[in-house]
């Protein structure tokens, strides 16, 4: 009898600590009221450290390997395109400037695009894609060429099909993405191959880090020329531009003496209809600008200082003079870089 | 209800009362205080960003920020930043029409907000490159006016140096006076065009252009920042926080409602958990006293059970004669009973002239067998009062038919071995009966004779007529006559009997000896033997030979014993 009044005791004594126990978890929530997870500020927005309006490249954020080489094979693919013979790289030319050296590129059944194409090189930079700033991002920008008749003329079933026909694309995909092959994906490959697409080391930018031997005087005084004429206005930051939006034509209606005026002018209006943005565009970068002729979202400058003459004319109401002229081209030409993208061979 | 329904019942209400506390514990953690904190995070980080971009924004206009780039920076960081406070908030308290409305206007506010700012940008480069233009433009038109008139007017160049003024004063000021001097010096040298030279005009309108510029742009620059710069992004962000606060307030006071309740609860488990040990405990002691009780029950029981031990005992004792004498004999006797009655029997009885000596065992024990002996006494002093010159043979026949009969009415399957012996008056023993063999030492020879038994045992058939033999014996001085039961014989050590050789070995050392010391000597020997069954042992010693006269005295050399 003893031994099993023991062994009630001790159930007793079990219950008893077990309903201790419980109110004493109850109680525990009050601690972690007061428990704050605060993030530590993981969001810091850029401040200028420098006085100067322009600043170097920034250097390639780190992404990973594999989606680089993949977004890479992808900019190369024709079959993303409708007749199978454009691909991302053949208006935008990683050899030659990120562009295609046309005033409007040559799309898919031999149509021709709207406007020119801008450079490829820091577009990962800009604020906005496109010149009418359609596209957030550069991923969003994968789509307009791709279902735009007059460029790639496809669509993403279409392209996926074709990607997904051929079994290394899947395996590729199926090693870099958790979900495997599909239209996200796609537009994230290439686009993380974009970001690597910066052109750093350019003469401007080791002169802005310091090297005052990197530029030569016609491009010394060409930087002059350039900000106190006024073009440093809207071509400023990183990347010389392609952070703001402005319109064609300030001091001066260069549409009405161009003429001929088509919707693809109407810039920034075909987005927002806003009758202000009416023949507003994105500013575009200025870095690499030697290589990327005819200028203008129309195409029209075929050499950069018909370019210059005309931005004088027109957003700063200025007449250059010859050596005014001559300056900014040999700063403008200080701020090509390597051409980056050309080095690797494309994978087949 | 027994106790096994009422520890059902009790694990089913503990059951119940801990998936009760799992219950409440559940719904008192229903307010995340981690993902609260995160919430708060990232409306102060909203906060920060919108007033980041206001800073910019103004520094953009006066000249301290000359580039956009943290601008744009700030506004994307921003428009990330909205999409994250909605999974935020939402993963704290849900997903409400009114928090999805105050977070749609937030998003409105900052989505027109980012338009200013881009409107902003735009006409703020303009109007800064106007403003840090027009002093060129000044000298400049200055300078070809006074070549292409090839003299300097002093007036005009008054009047080129007021617009300048007028203009940097006005985007200084911007108030309505210093707008109405900007505007009487542009009219004024725009009256002055027509003096001019075709050389000076174009430089002359570039000029009175940016003048007009500054005039248009400073008002619209000056509202695109009053506009950027307002708190109409973060006033639906108070919204917004304020709608969250008062939902997840609700929640955690609910939470906490929760939480106390639990206290209570648990506090009254803890309560019920001791009752219930208190219970357990007096449940316990109520056994043992039940047990107690039972206990004694059966104690009573089993003395009741006993008694009956007793009471065969007490028959067995009742019918053994007290003093068993016999005419010019020692008489010594003893019944040493085993553990349970074992049914021994045996009587001496007077009767005329002639004495009878009788020993028997009757099968099984206890009360029955109890009985069967007392039937046997009374049948045997029956007949032998009736008759005692009466044969031994003829006695046990008789006696015979009236036991068996009894015994089947009894309703037992017994049966008993029985020897009786009379003594004539001249001293002759005849005897019948299949009880155990006789033993007699001789004086002469000092020797034991052994007198075969046989017969039939009584109760096994109704009529024994013609079972049983009489035989006859005589003793002289100092013989000894020696009748004894099984028990004797089987009595055993270690693993031996003691046996008829036991007893002859005692019996051949009787010479000169009373019965009584016999006796004695007979249960010396059986001494640390284990008795089976009860052992009975009576001697009769012959003291004098001749006729056996019954006198009114005692008889000579009466040795009782038991």
């Amino acid at each position: 009898m003893l031994k099993h009044t023991t062994g009630i005791r001790a159930w007793l004594a079990l219950g008893a600590a077990s309903a201790v126990a419980l109110a004493g978890l109850a109680g525990c929530s009050e601690e972690n009221a007061q428990k704050a997870a605060a993030q530590q500020g993981q969001r810091r927005t850029a401040r200028a450290a420098t006085r100067e309006p322009l600043l170097p490249l920034p250097e390639v954020q780190k992404l990973d390997a594999k989606r680089v080489a993949l977004g890479r094979r992808l900019f190369h693919e024709p079959r993303l395109s409708g007749d199978g013979k454009v691909a991302c790289s053949s208006c935008h030319d990683l050899a030659n400037g990120g562009d295609d050296g046309r005033p409007r590129p040559l799309g898919a059944h031999g149509k021709t695009g709207l406007v020119n194409a801008p450079t490829v090189y820091n577009a990962a930079l800009n604020f906005v894609q496109f010149w009418d700033g359609r596209a957030a991002t550069l991923e969003d920008q994968v789509n307009g060429p791709l279902n735009n008749p007059l460029e790639m003329a496809s669509s993403w079933p279409n392209a996926l099909g074709k990607l997904k026909a051929d079994a290394s694309y899947v395996k590729d995909f199926d090693e870099c993405f958790a979900d495997g092959l599909n239209e996200a994906n796609v537009r994230v490959a290439i686009a993380d191959f974009e970001r690597t697409l910066i052109t750093r080391g350019s003469a401007f930018d080791r002169f802005l880090e310091g090297d005052q031997n990197a530029l030569d005087a016609a491009a010394r005084s060409g930087y002059e020329t350039f900000k106190s004429v006024g073009c440093i206005a809207c071509h400023q930051g990183s990347n010389v531009g392609g952070n703001m939006f402005q319109r064609f034509g300030v001091l001066g209606d260069y549409f009405k003496d161009r003429g001929n005026v088509v919707e693809a002018d109407y810039g920034r209006y075909n987005v927002t209809k806003n009758e202000s943005d009416r023949f507003v565009f994105r500013v575009p970068s200025l870095r690499n600008v030697e290589h990327t002729a005819p200028y203008f979202h129309d195409g029209s400058a075929a050499t950069l200082e018909q370019a210059v003459q005309v931005m004088a004319r027109y957003q700063l109401g200025r007449k250059l003079g010859d050596e005014q002229v001559h300056g900014i081209l040999a700063f403008l030409r200080s701020l090509s870089g390597p051409m980056v993208g050309a080095a690797a061979e494309p994978k087949p | 209800m027994t106790s096994t329904r009422w520890f059902a019942l009790i694990a089913a209400l503990f059951l119940l009362a801990f998936a009760g506390s799992g219950f409440l514990y559940a719904r008192s953690q229903s307010a995340d205080y981690d993902a609260h904190a995160r919430a708060i995070a990232a409306i102060g980080r909203a906060r920060h960003l919108d007033r980041l971009l206001s800073e910019q924004v103004l520094e953009a206009r006066f000249g301290l920020l000359n580039q956009y780039d943290p601008i744009t920076s700030t506004e994307l960081d921003l428009f990330d930043e909205a999409r994250e406070l909605r999974a935020r908030l939402v993963e704290v308290v849900g997903q409400t029409p009114e928090l999805d409305r105050a977070l749609a206007e937030f998003d409105r506010a900052v989505e027109e907000r980012r338009s200013v700012v881009e409107r902003f940008k735009g006409e703020n480069s303009i109007l800064k490159n106007s403003l840090r233009y027009l002093p060129t433009a000044a000298d400049e038109s200055s300078a070809g006016i006074a070549a292409s008139a090839g003299k300097h007017d002093a007036e005009l160049a008054r009047d080129l140096n007021g617009l300048v003024r007028a203009a940097l004063v006005y985007n200084l000021i911007g108030d309505r006076s210093t707008r109405e001097v900007l505007e009487h010096a542009v009219e004024k040298l725009t009256a002055r065009k027509t003096e001019l030279g075709a050389d000076a005009a174009p430089q002359f309108e570039l000029l009175l252009a940016h003048a007009r510029v500054i005039g248009e742009r400073q008002p619209s620059v000056d509202a695109l920042v009053k506009q950027a710069s307002s708190d109409a992004v973060a006033g639906r962000l108070l919204a917004v926080e304020n709608l969250y606060d008062a939902r997840f307030s609700r929640a955690a006071a609910s939470a906490d409602r929760y939480r106390q309740i639990l206290y209570v609860w648990s506090l009254c488990l803890v309560i019920a958990v001791a009752i219930t040990g208190v219970l357990l405990l007096r449940m316990y002691a109520g056994l043992e006293r039940r047990v107690a009780e039972r206990t004694a029950e059966l104690g009573r029981a089993l003395d009741a059970l006993w008694g009956e031990m007793k009471l065969a005992r007490k028959i067995q004792e009742a019918l053994v004669p007290a003093q068993p004498a016999l005419t010019g004999c020692e008489v010594a006797a003893s019944m040493k009973p085993a553990d349970e009655v074992g049914g021994d029997y045996y009587d001496v009885i007077r009767s005329d002239d002639h004495e009878w000596i009788l020993i028997g065992d009757v099968s099984g024990h206890g009360v029955p067998a109890g009985l069967i002996m007392m039937m046997c006494q009374t049948a045997v002093r029956t007949a032998l009062e009736r008759d005692p010159k009466m044969t031994p043979d003829r006695l046990l026949v008789l006696v015979n038919s009236v036991l068996t009969q009894n015994i089947r009415q009894l309703g037992e399957d017994k049966y008993m071995t029985i020897s009786a012996l009379r003594r004539d008056p001249d001293g002759t023993i005849c005897f019948a009966g299949a009880h155990q063999d006789i033993f007699v030492y001789r004086a002469d020879t000092d020797d034991v004779e052994t007198f075969e038994t046989s017969g039939l045992w009584l109760g096994i058939k109704p009529n024994a007529e013609g079972s049983f033999t009489t035989r006859d014996l005589r003793l002289g001085t100092g013989d000894v006559l020696v009748l004894h039961t099984d028990g004797v014989t089987e009595a055993m050590r270690d693993g031996a009997l003691f046996d008829c050789d036991g007893m002859r070995r005692v019996l051949k050392a009787a010479k000169g000896k009373s019965a009584r010391q016999i006796l004695d000597g007979v249960l010396g020997a059986l001494e640390g033997f284990e008795l089976k069954d009860d052992a009975t042992l009576l001697i009769v010693r012959q003291v004098e030979t001749g006729a056996a006269r019954r006198t009114a005295a005692e008889p000579a050399g009466v040795a009782l014993g038991r």
